[in-house]
């Protein structure tokens, strides 16, 4: 908890509060959103219309909020571990008797509790398309469980790449990087292996979130299972349902063969959660297996053998 | 209190340390003296714990110090000691006054006392990474006092201080032997500090010493 509390301290004094972000959002979004709500109560006809633009509104402000927490969480959490190297607070730490493990969870649990925050206060980008219409509860439930896994897993990603490192510049770098991959190199790399040639109108709307791609496409052209890490495929997954698809005049439900009998954001929200945790214990082996790693004790006594050194009295 | 036996560390690949032999009991000011990469700081490392000896073994009041029990006995005062800068100078103290398992109750008028003690009662508010390297090290010294700690192990604790700071610190080097701590202080200059005993380092081996 003192570990814990120390970070959030420091995590709310380097990046402001979350809420100054949601005094800036709110007001500008809400008055939108009620001119638009207003316009579209006026006018009965475009009601319909505002309900798929209102779709299309949640899916933009769901990905983009998906790529600044893929961005920002691991640039925030792949400083945290080597920061107490480089500032040389770690050793006086576990002198102190503090523990490894509270160390790590405490940072861990604070970069969660942070951006859960920034999360709560990104809310209100959302009434954008919930005033427009067409965007239920459970839409936007999922969406925000999708994005509490990904600020989970890209933590304890970021805390891990930290434990790697001496440099807070290096290891934020490299946890950037990783983030970067996951969220737009990936679907880059998608679109340019399925094909080995032209870009298709499959691999854009895959990328642009249009669409899912049909089952028979599937079949004929398989999704690489590694592109299922990308968040922004999660969101896609989640956001497309039969009663708004059937709205949009999109196909059926193009969940992949491989995660066939069960929704591809419950794999995604499970996946994000087992995979912070198991970030969470590497960064903690990782750490330990640091400071645990000194010379061999054989090595210093060949040396002894050979000498090298003589004993003293 | 500290008791170290054979013990033999290794540093940057190689033996620094051979057969070191310790004894310090409680109330006694032991000085290590060696000069510039003769291991004292490794000796120090190790006898809290950071550091893992090759052979032999640290106790501390009869337990090993890689015992949790047993590193919560000492206070340390690392060579360069490190701190969260952003955090003011009561917020990094709480932190250890929390890893000690201070009382909250208890926790503020302790970490208070403690900053009056080192004579930061005024700068208890002020963000470390604004403190002077001698009130730093007064800082240093707080930190390795929170929570009553029996055993103190002093790394070159004079660095950065003025006349007056290095006066202060020797008073209460003397008031807490007084008091029954057992207290190592590794450094390269032992002027001006208050000891029971002198041992030396001498380049690459040791002159084992016993304190009886």
């Amino acid at each position: 908890m003192a570990v814990m509390a120390k970070e959030w301290r420091r995590l709310v004094r380097a990046h402001g509060t979350p809420w100054m972000l949601a005094f800036y959002l709110f007001g500008p979004i809400l008055l939108a959103a009620v001119s638009l709500r207003g316009a579209s109560v006026a006018t009965p006809g475009i009601q319909q219309r505002m309900h798929l633009v209102g779709l299309q509104a949640l899916g933009n402000v769901g990905a983009g909020q998906l790529v600044l927490l893929a961005l920002w969480v691991p640039w925030v959490c792949g400083s945290l571990m080597a920061a107490e190297f480089e500032e040389r607070t770690l050793e006086p730490y576990l002198a102190a008797g503090g523990r490894l493990a509270g160390l790590v969870a405490g940072k861990w649990l604070a970069a969660v509790a942070f951006f859960s925050l920034v999360l709560l206060a990104g809310l209100p980008a959302f009434a954008l398309p919930f005033l427009l219409g067409g965007v239920n509860w459970t839409l936007l439930g999922r969406t925000l469980a999708l994005e509490g896994a990904l600020v989970m897993a890209a933590a304890g990603l970021g805390l891990v790449v930290s434990a790697l490192g001496r440099r807070v510049a290096g290891t934020a770098l490299v946890a950037l990087t990783l983030g970067l991959v996951l969220t737009l190199g990936t679907g880059l790399a998608a679109g340019l292996r399925t094909t080995a040639g032209p870009f298709t109108d499959r691999d854009l709307k895959l990328l642009l979130m249009s669409r899912m791609p049909t089952p028979e496409e599937l079949q004929a052209d398989p999704v690489p299972k590694w592109l299922f890490s990308n968040p922004l495929v999660g969101l896609n997954s989640a956001l497309s349902q039969p009663a708004a698809q059937a709205a949009l005049g999109l196909p059926g439900a193009g969940v992949p063969p491989v995660f066939r009998g069960f929704s591809l954001w419950h794999v995604q929200v499970a996946g994000g959660a087992v995979a912070g945790l198991m970030s969470l214990l590497m960064g903690l082996a990782l750490l330990a297996l640091r400071l645990r790693l000194r010379v061999p004790a054989v090595m210093v006594r060949r040396r002894m053998r050979k000498g090298v050194v003589a004993r003293g009295a | 209190m500290i008791r170290v036996e054979d013990l033999l560390l290794a540093g940057g690949g190689r033996p620094v340390l051979v057969n070191v032999t310790l004894l310090v009991n409680s109330g006694q000011i032991v000085v290590v003296q060696g000069a510039n990469g003769a291991g004292k700081s490794l000796l120090a490392r190790a006898v809290v714990g950071l550091a893992r000896p090759h052979a032999g073994r640290v106790t501390i009041d009869g337990m090993d110090v890689r015992r949790f029990r047993a590193r919560r006995m000492i206070g340390y005062l690392p060579q360069l000691p490190g701190f969260y800068e952003d955090l003011t100078a009561e917020e990094n103290l709480r932190l250890y006054a929390s890893v000690a398992r201070i009382p909250w109750r208890r926790r503020k008028q302790v970490v208070q006392d403690l900053l009056e003690l080192v004579g930061l009662g005024a700068l208890s508010q002020q963000p470390v990474g604004r403190l002077t390297p001698g009130q730093r090290q007064r800082l240093a010294f707080g930190r390795a006092l929170v929570g009553d700690p029996p055993v103190l192990v002093l790394d070159e604790p004079l660095t950065g201080l003025d006349a007056a700071g290095r006066q202060d610190v020797a008073h209460l080097l003397e008031e807490l032997a007084g008091m029954g701590k057992a207290i190592l202080v590794v450094t390269g200059d032992p002027d001006g500090l208050p000891r029971h005993l002198l041992m030396r380092l001498s380049d690459q081996t040791v002159k084992g010493g016993e304190v009886a």
